[in-house]
């Protein structure tokens, strides 16, 4: 009898649950509207999809030259702001140049990897096999980057990693296909850890990073110049990932035994940090310490509790510098506010593209063209110069970065010193 | 046999997939096909043997990670790897398997989740041998050196991809239709009938579990060396939710339903991306969609559409039933063993059997002796005991006290399906008959145990000439036989308590234990049923539980009389409903 | 390794037990009574979180912020059980498909409203400091939390087994049919437990803004949890709920502490461990399994 009674859907109540979904379905589409008017094009009359090369050209005149970029981030899930920030870094730099770079189109295809490799993996062979990108920008995590520098160099289509940091892409077995104009990891961990020791005079440490080859990464650069510099590390912490409670790690570290405490998470998982060793007694008498990533997005999240952190990082918004102060009002014109690290961090990717691609020229669509083009960039961005070693990795300008409490209350990054030149394996 | 050709010819069609598609397409089917494959394993889990589990992605990385590992660290040819990769899941399996088994639902939900989580954390936290969150790249493809192909190009893996998912599709349609196959549908519906029938019910759910491990590992370690990759990612919650979502998509025990889903789920996520970023939406959407429409998944739809189509009619079961024979049939005396014994010593026998529930007592120090052939009775008011004395003859039951014996044989610590075994069957007080089955198949069920091959993993269940025979030897001797063809569902409750004696005395009964048979049956079905016992052989020991006392004083010449637990008459059926203390008690509560 | 230390780890295993008994406890009275396993239920307690932190942001007030997110999360939890609840009923598998499929078109959808920064509520004035309970400095907003918890888990153990209403929803968990013929509307009771229990994982997401912040991901970091302790629990039963919100927040905390090299599997290990030795969960009946 059970049985039956459930089987039967009343129509009523199966009114009710078609009329939620269609409401969802709109919400959805509503969704999808504002997502994308949160970065309007710098342009009216420039589409996102620039014509085709056939459409835009006279019939008679040769077809202008087409570069097509595919650009992978995860626009959903847990880390779906790093992705939208990156995108609209990038989408701003485009916009700015209405999709010109020398009078070769620039197309630009966006894919959702939702921070996992398969997803990312499926995504990057639609990119390059159906939507037949010249090109692959992006990529947030870590993990995602192995396996695509593996598919980029079977492939053979130049990938430039925008974010994610693992060490094996630009180590010394890096395919020749794949560059990154983001630090890689322990690259702004390496001055950091250095300017802690020596500058600060603070040398006792403890280390707090998430236990997994990233957080390594990270905390074994800083560990190597801060004990370089004289420093002593007493005691290495490592939450698993995702944990949003400290204590039981925090309350294993005597405040009264260390200076420093060196961090190294993200998001949400960082401000309780913040939180936790605020309220454990631990800030302000021990100093924070960690790499740019661990502010992104959550600065204004933090607050006060983020005051005297101290950073190494590839941006900060207060640099005074011709490109950063153009960078600023773009996105002040088309968005609004003052952009995180990862905008600029899109940005600087577009216009490392956009470099190499004027100086490809007319070989735009030979990939070795414009791979050497890629490994020849020099120029300034709004973080400063860059340039790429000989595994690809870029050279930049890291900035320790102290947070300070701002005229209007708000907590705001303010530069220390400009380290130039910083590569993946700097010493002092 | 239709079935397996159905299954080459679609095999035989994706094949012509490279000529017709590029390479776009011939990749993502590559990893939709190895998709379409674990959500078919774990419909043997989830689907079959209704055991939903959250965890099963573990198996298809841990394969995976066996190979990969196999491969890059210590330089394995990558044939031998995949071995090693499947042989190292398998393990794990078999190790946590009969742990897992004993859980069900949500429970079973959670000890899988648990599971997964543990083996994530161990990818992840081991970075110097596993590489972390990066995974493992550089895995290297096997050759096929014998046809010349070294699998490195896109159509050639997919060929590959395909032959192996047939293969392994063709095994599990295979399995599912074996024996066993069929054992786990019915302990899915009922694992107490399928115990009672004399299946070993939980080696039977560790097999399941087991072999869609092993599946799940053979399309693990396929997806390995697809993307030449290994993360993480391949034993997350996530990717296993995704399977159960297939799973449940395409029907749960529908052999194709899930294939598809799990296929169709995967290509359409990765084409939906490029159309919209609100894609997670825009699936959970169509996940609600699913259920409120075709709540039983894709494998209705042709049913559903069918039924649209032609507004059938189920046909109703009484227009075919015959006129009953009027002479009573001859029982197969060589299929009924019966007890020939004849001995001097109890067929079956309880000795101060008690049992406590809580503070509850239900049976006090009881006593009970059935001698072979006879047609023993056991009666007694609601509540006096009754079923509580079949659930400890039976095994359902352990006893706080006392012991029971098969012609002598201490049973009391063996379990309810090797009771069976000894000749010692029993029938449900609520029909629990499977009503997607039919008739002819519920008896098969129990037939295959008369004829021991139940545990035939390999051969068609519904094509085993012996137990099909015997079967429907069985349903032409109780007259039932016009029902063969009928599903359960469709059959009437009196043919269904008929149908019910039937399936007891498939698996050869020498002892068997009817619980109140008659019961909410009209007059007439009351005594249809009486009529099949006493057609039954005379030496087949029979134990009845009745409350109807018309029934018992024809069937039994010796009873046993319950009240609150106690044992308050027994003897040959004369004297005892002449005793003043039974008619007192029985007759009085009545 | 004193007594401080230890001190410190309880009370922060008994901070997150609070928290995942406010989400657990709905979870399992739904569950036990309408036999429904709602997957959307992390998704109810993110709404809860995200609509306080707008309030906040907007009033700065934290009782608001709470209010509005228990009424919010409230809300949609009457509306999904009238609009659902009928397909529900039955069939297990059907219903992780449905609800899973809203949880993550809730997941997806707040994700276009809030947008993904994360972000974190500032708890009431009064309990913005620490306070120093047998020479540990603690967070008194955690201490709050705590006795929050535990006073939320008297007043449901009383209405539960003292009051009218208490005893007809038990009716109608022991035994739908005769509650109904005994003339309870179990409509209504279904629709008023549903609600209840998504009002609570709402104040939850509310009350869990100053420590755990609200994200999106959230949701589904807090379903696992929930499953685990109902499971652990025993599966229905209230108080199954809190023991197994407790213990699983202070195997967490004390095992981490103690053995931080292997916290990837402090939680889930014990988990393994205690369902292979008591099937049914701690408080749970044979006769649920």
């Amino acid at each position: 009898m059970r049985n039956q009674s459930n089987s039967t859907i009343s129509t009523g109540g199966r009114l009710l649950s078609l009329l939620l979904i269609a409401a969802f379905a709109l919400s959805a589409c509503g969704g999808a509207a504002t997502a994308t008017s949160e970065v309007p094009t710098a342009a009216p009359a420039q589409p996102t999809e620039a014509p085709t090369a056939e459409s835009a050209a006279p019939a008679t005149a040769a077809p202008a030259p087409t570069i097509k970029i595919g650009v992978l981030n995860p626009t959903s899930g847990n880390f779906a702001i790093f992705g939208d920030q990156v995108n609209s870094g990038i989408k701003l730099y485009f916009d700015s140049i209405d999709y010109q770079v020398d009078g070769t189109q620039v197309e630009v295809i966006y894919a959702d990897t939702a921070f996992d490799p398969q997803q990312a993996l499926e995504q990057a062979r639609r990119l390059v096999e159906q939507e037949k990108v010249d090109l692959l920008m992006g990529l947030v995590n870590s993990a995602v980057s192995v396996p695509l520098a593996q598919y980029a160099d079977e492939a053979k289509v130049p990938l430039l990693i925008t974010v994610a940091g693992a060490r094996a892409p630009t180590g010394p077995d890096r395919s020749p296909y794949v560059f990154r104009s983001g630090a890689a990891n322990g690259q702004e961990d390496r001055p950091l850890g250095w300017y802690v020791a020596s500058k600060l005079g603070l040398t006792r440490a403890a280390t707090f990073a998430w236990d997994f080859l990233a957080g390594e990464e990270h905390a074994n650069d800083f560990i190597d110049t801060f004990t370089a510099a004289g420093g002593t590390v007493v005691s290495q912490q490592k939450p698993p990932l995702g944990t949003s409670d400290y204590g039981p790690f925090i309350s294993k570290v005597d405040p009264a035994d260390i200076d420093v405490a060196y961090a190294f998470f993200a998001g949400p998982a960082a401000i309780s940090f913040v939180q936790q060793m605020r309220q454990f007694g631990f800030t302000p008498d021990v100093t924070l310490a960690a790499p740019g990533f661990f502010t992104a997005g959550v600065l204004e999240a933090m607050g006060t509790d983020a005051e005297g952190l101290i950073q190494a990082a590839e941006y900060a918004p207060v640099l005074d510098t011709a490109e950063n102060r153009l960078f600023l009002e773009r996105y002040d014109a088309s968005i609004g506010g003052e952009p995180g690290v990862y905008v600029e961090e899109g940005y600087l990717g577009a216009m490392v593209v956009a470099q190499a691609v004027a100086a490809a020229g007319d070989a735009v669509g030979d990939t070795e063209a414009l791979l050497q083009a890629l490994a020849s960039v020099d120029f300034d961005g709004p973080s400063g110069r860059i340039t790429f070693d000989d595994n690809g990795q870029s050279v930049r300008t890291i900035y320790i970065i102290r947070v300070v409490q701002g005229d209007d209350g708000k907590v705001v990054q303010q530069v220390l010193e400009a380290i130039p030149d910083v590569s993946q394996d700097w010493t002092p | 046999m239709r079935r397996e050709a159905l299954i080459l010819l679609a095999g035989a069609a994706l094949a012509a997939l490279p000529w017709a598609a590029g390479t776009y397409w011939v990749g993502l089917m590559t990893q939709a096909l190895i998709f379409g494959a674990f959500a078919l394993s774990l419909d043997i889990l989830a689907g079959f043997t209704s055991l939903p589990s959250i965890g099963h992605a573990a198996f298809f990385g841990l394969a995976g990670y066996g190979a990969a590992l196999a491969v890059t660290r210590w330089g394995i040819d990558p044939w031998a790897a995949a071995a090693i990769g499947i042989l190292f899941s398998v393990l794990v399996a078999l190790a946590f398997g009969p742990l897992a088994v004993r859980l069900r639902g949500l429970a079973f939900l959670t000890v899988t989740l648990a599971f997964a989580q543990v083996a994530w954390g161990l990818a992840t936290r081991w970075t110097s041998f596993t590489g972390g969150e990066n995974g493992i790249p550089s895995v290297t493809r096997p050759s096929l050196a014998l046809l010349g192909w070294d699998l490195t190009g896109p159509s050639e893996f997919y060929w590959f991809t395909l032959f192996w998912v047939v293969l392994l599709t063709l095994l599990i349609h295979r399995f599912a239709n074996s024996a066993v196959g069929m054992s786990l549908l019915g302990i899915r519906e009922s694992d107490r009938r399928m115990a009672a029938l004399g299946y070993n019910v939980q080696a039977r759910r560790t097999i399941a579990f087991v072999l869609a491990a092993a599946a799940g590992a053979v399309v693990g370690v396929l997806s390995a060396y697809y993307n030449k990759f290994i993360g993480p990612g391949s034993l997350d919650w996530r990717l296993s939710a995704q399977m159960l979502l297939s799973v449940i998509i395409g029907g749960a025990g529908s052999l194709w339903g899930p294939f598809i889903a799990g296929t169709g789920l995967h290509v359409l996520k990765t084409n939906l991306i490029g159309e919209t970023e609100r894609w997670v939406m825009v699936l959970g959407i169509l996940y609600v969609v699913t259920v409120v429409l075709i709540p039983k998944g894709l494998a209705s739809l042709p049913r559903i559409v069918r039924a649209k189509l032609w507004r059938q009619q189920p046909k109703s079961p009484a227009e075919k039933k015959p006129p009953r024979p009027a002479a009573p049939i001859r029982i197969h005396s060589d299929y009924i063993m019966g007890d020939r014994s004849r001995s001097e010593e109890p067929a079956l026998e309880a000795r101060g059997i008690s049992v406590h529930f809580g503070g509850l007592q239900a049976l006090q120090r009881v006593d009970l002796k059935v001698m072979p052939g006879t047609r023993h009775g056991i009666l007694g008011p609601n509540g006096a005991g009754k079923t509580t004395l079949f659930n400890v003859l039976t095994g359902f039951v352990k006893p706080s006290e006392g012991r029971v014996f098969v012609h002598g044989v201490d049973i009391t610590a063996l379990p309810t399906h090797k009771r069976v075994g000894l000749g010692l069957v029993r029938t449900l007080q609520i029909t629990t008959l499977f009503p997607e089955l039919t008739a002819m198949e519920n008896v098969l069920i129990g037939t295959l145990v008369g004829v021991g091959h139940h545990r035939n993993l390999w051969r068609r269940a519904r094509s085993d000439r012996q137990a099909c025979q015997a079967a429907l030897g069985l349903l032409h001797d109780l007259g039932l036989e016009y029902l063969a063809e009928t599903k359960v569902a469709e059959i009437g409750y009196g043919e269904q308590r008929q149908l019910e004696i039937a399936v007891a005395l498939a698996p050869r009964p020498r002892l068997l234990l009817l619980d109140e048979p008659t019961a909410g049956l009209s007059a007439a079905e009351t005594r249809s049923v009486l009529e099949l016992l006493q057609r039954l052989p005379q030496d087949l020991t029979l134990v009845i539980i009745e409350h109807d006392l018309e029934v018992v004083f024809e069937i039994a010449d010796h009873l046993t009389v319950l009240h609150y637990g106690e044992r308050i008459a027994d003897g040959p059926s004369e004297v005892v409903r002449r005793d003043p203390v039974v008619r007192e008690v029985y007759i009085g509560s009545r | 390794m004193d007594f401080r230390f230890w001190l410190f780890q309880v009370m922060n295993g008994l901070t997150t037990g609070a928290l995942l008994f406010f989400v657990a406890s709905g979870f399992t009275v739904v569950f036990g009574l309408m036999r429904i396993l709602n997957l959307a239920h992390g998704g109810l307690f993110l709404l809860g979180g995200l609509v306080g932190w707008s309030v906040q942001q907007a009033t700065g007030d934290f009782t608001l912020a709470l209010l509005a997110g228990g009424l919010a999360a409230g809300a949609l939890g009457l509306l999904l059980e009238q609009a659902f609840t009928r397909s529900l009923m039955g069939d297990p598998l059907n219903q992780v498909l449905l609800t899973l499929g809203i949880a993550f078109i809730l997941n997806n959808g707040y994700l276009a409203i809030w947008g993904g920064t994360p972000r974190s509520l500032a708890p009431p004035q009064v309990f913005s400091a620490s306070v120093s309970v047998l020479g540990v400095t603690y967070p008194s907003y955690r201490l709050f939390l705590i006795a929050l918890s535990l006073a939320a888990g008297a007043a449901l153990w009383l209405f539960w087994e003292r009051s009218r209403l208490g005893a007809m929803i038990r009716a109608c968990v022991d035994d739908r049919a005769m509650a109904a013929a005994m003339g309870i509307r179990v409509d209504l009771v279904f629709a008023g437990v549903f609600t209840v229990g998504a009002v609570l994982a709402g104040l939850a997401g509310v009350l869990g803004g100053p420590v755990v912040g609200t994200f999106i991901g959230l949701d589904f970091d807090v379903l696992l949890l929930a499953v685990v302790v109902i499971v652990v629990g025993g599966i229905g039963s209230l108080s199954g709920a809190f023991v197994g919100s407790m213990l699983v927040g202070l195997v967490d905390a004390l095992a981490k502490a103690s053995f931080p090299q292997v916290s990837y599997f402090t939680l889930f290990a014990p988990v393994i461990l205690i369902l292979l030795l008591r099937p049914q969960g701690l408080f749970g009946r044979e006769s649920d399994q």
